[in-house]
């Protein structure tokens, strides 16, 4: 006996063919072939989430040069005297924009009846890094432009300076006194090779323990208690010291998505992909960018 | 009745006829490998250097990131911090770290500090110090 359901249910798929044109219904999967999990946002990464609804975002920023009073201190009050005034030295608050930023590619008919994937792999890889590139950009932007910077003492290319420079950073943080912990360095590719190939830190390193032995295992995970975010889209001259979720907020309108548009009188579907906010730095005191660290 | 004749007459032009050659836009060229598109503006001179600064950011290509190098430094030279050496220098930086005779040593962005020649260069060329004239005028 045959039972007839309303609505009817989720369709089902035979096979695991996967054809364009199914592929081209479903935007969530394309979606996901764009940004796959294992490949995240740098902006996601550092950052804590935030939301707008209006496009704009109304924050204030942390001050670090003037976190004490320039006038005025406390002090031992005898009974009835007056309270020693200090300045607040209020600052306006600020705003930022939320931004769309996206792109797109076209998937013309003959790619669909021909099943030919190539226009989606190579359109899907492009997009990927485009957006991903620009995210970076736009985040290491607001760090160049508003957190403190300090030079390295030396080129890290030589023993020892690029544990000085993380430590005495840290230091610096930890010293203005407003409990920031930094916990994470954005460093180049090329800086992670040169760290990598410092032949003090095969020295320093167990040898004996090969998942700590940076022949048998090339990451710096864990060194100086920090968490090493490699970027291909950072500087190599420059590191940045930061604690996540602390330094900046990652003001998202309109999380990533995919439309897929037809355009039947072109013969073709477009396939657009974006992501609405802004990086927003609040807390530049809680950062450091040490500038100098190949020369 | 002309005027709302001539209003509807403009979209009729837009249309392409059966077999017209149709216009592309520039990114649509660019796709289909035709002709480069074209270039972008040129940034106005008279743009708000506020408008400017937020569009660079958010844009994530500013063509010079405001660094905090960038601004501007009272320069007090009555105290002079000794960083081993004889070539003075300004800290441009919110701080200025080197290793003096083996010493962690610091200065503060605005301090003048003595450093030596070749401290003073690699400084100057990572934006962390500007070199500041001897009594007698002349730079080193």
């Amino acid at each position: 006996m045959t039972t007839l359901a309303y609505p009817a249910g989720a369709p089902s798929t035979s096979g695991e063919t996967l054809t364009v044109n199914r592929a081209l219904k479903s935007p969530t999967f394309l979606a996901k072939r764009i940004v796959q999990p294992n490949t995240q946002f740098l902006s996601e990464l550092l950052f804590r989430p935030g939301t707008t609804e209006s496009g704009a975002v109304i924050y204030s920023e942390g001050s670090i040069d003037n976190i004490y009073p320039s006038r005025g201190d406390v002090q031992q009050i005898e009974p009835g005297a007056a309270y020693p005034m200090v300045d607040v030295d209020e600052t306006g608050d600020k705003v930022a924009l939320s931004t769309k930023h996206g792109a797109g590619y076209y998937v013309y008919e003959e790619a669909e009846k021909r099943n030919n994937f190539d226009p989606i792999a190579k359109g899907n890889m492009k997009v990927r890094n485009a957006l991903l590139r620009q995210d970076a950009a736009r985040c290491l932007a607001a760090f160049d432009a508003k957190v403190p910077t300090v030079n390295a003492t030396g080129a890290w290319t030589a023993p020892k300076f690029w544990k000085q420079d993380l430590m005495r950073g840290k230091a610096q943080i930890k010293g203005l006194q407003l409990g920031f912990a930094p916990d994470s360095v954005i460093i180049s590719p090329n800086t992670e090779t040169e760290l990598l190939l410092l032949d003090e830190l095969q020295n320093l390193l167990p040898r004996e323990d090969a998942s700590r032995n940076p022949l048998y295992n090339a990451t710096l995970t864990g060194l100086l208690s920090l968490n090493w975010i490699v970027n291909e889209f950072a500087s190599d001259d420059d590191a940045i010291l930061l604690q996540t979720k602390v330094t900046g907020v990652n003001i998202t309108e309109n999380p990533f998505r995919v439309k897929v548009v037809p355009e039947e009188t072109r013969g073709r579907k477009v396939v657009l992909a974006d992501r609405w906010g802004v990086p927003v730095i609040d807390e530049p005191g809680s950062a450091l960018v040490i500038k100098g660290i190949m020369g | 009745m002309a005027p709302r004749n001539a209003a509807k007459a403009t979209p009729e032009t837009e249309r392409a006829e059966t077999g017209a050659e149709i216009q592309t836009s520039a990114i649509e060229q660019d796709v289909a490998g035709g002709t480069p598109p074209a270039p972008l503006p040129e940034p106005d001179a008279q743009v708000d250097p506020r408008e400017s600064a937020l569009a660079a950011l958010v844009m994530g290509h500013a063509p010079q990131p405001v660094v905090t190098a960038d601004t501007v430094v009272e320069v007090d030279e009555s105290n002079v911090i000794d960083f081993g050496g004889r070539s003075k220098g300004v800290v441009l930086f919110s701080r200025y770290n080197q290793l003096v005779d083996g010493g962690f040593k610091q200065a503060r962005k605005g301090d003048v500090i003595s450093t030596d020649a070749e401290n003073l260069k690699r400084g100057v060329k990572i934006g962390a110090l500007r070199k500041l004239a001897d009594a007698d005028g002349t730079v080193e």
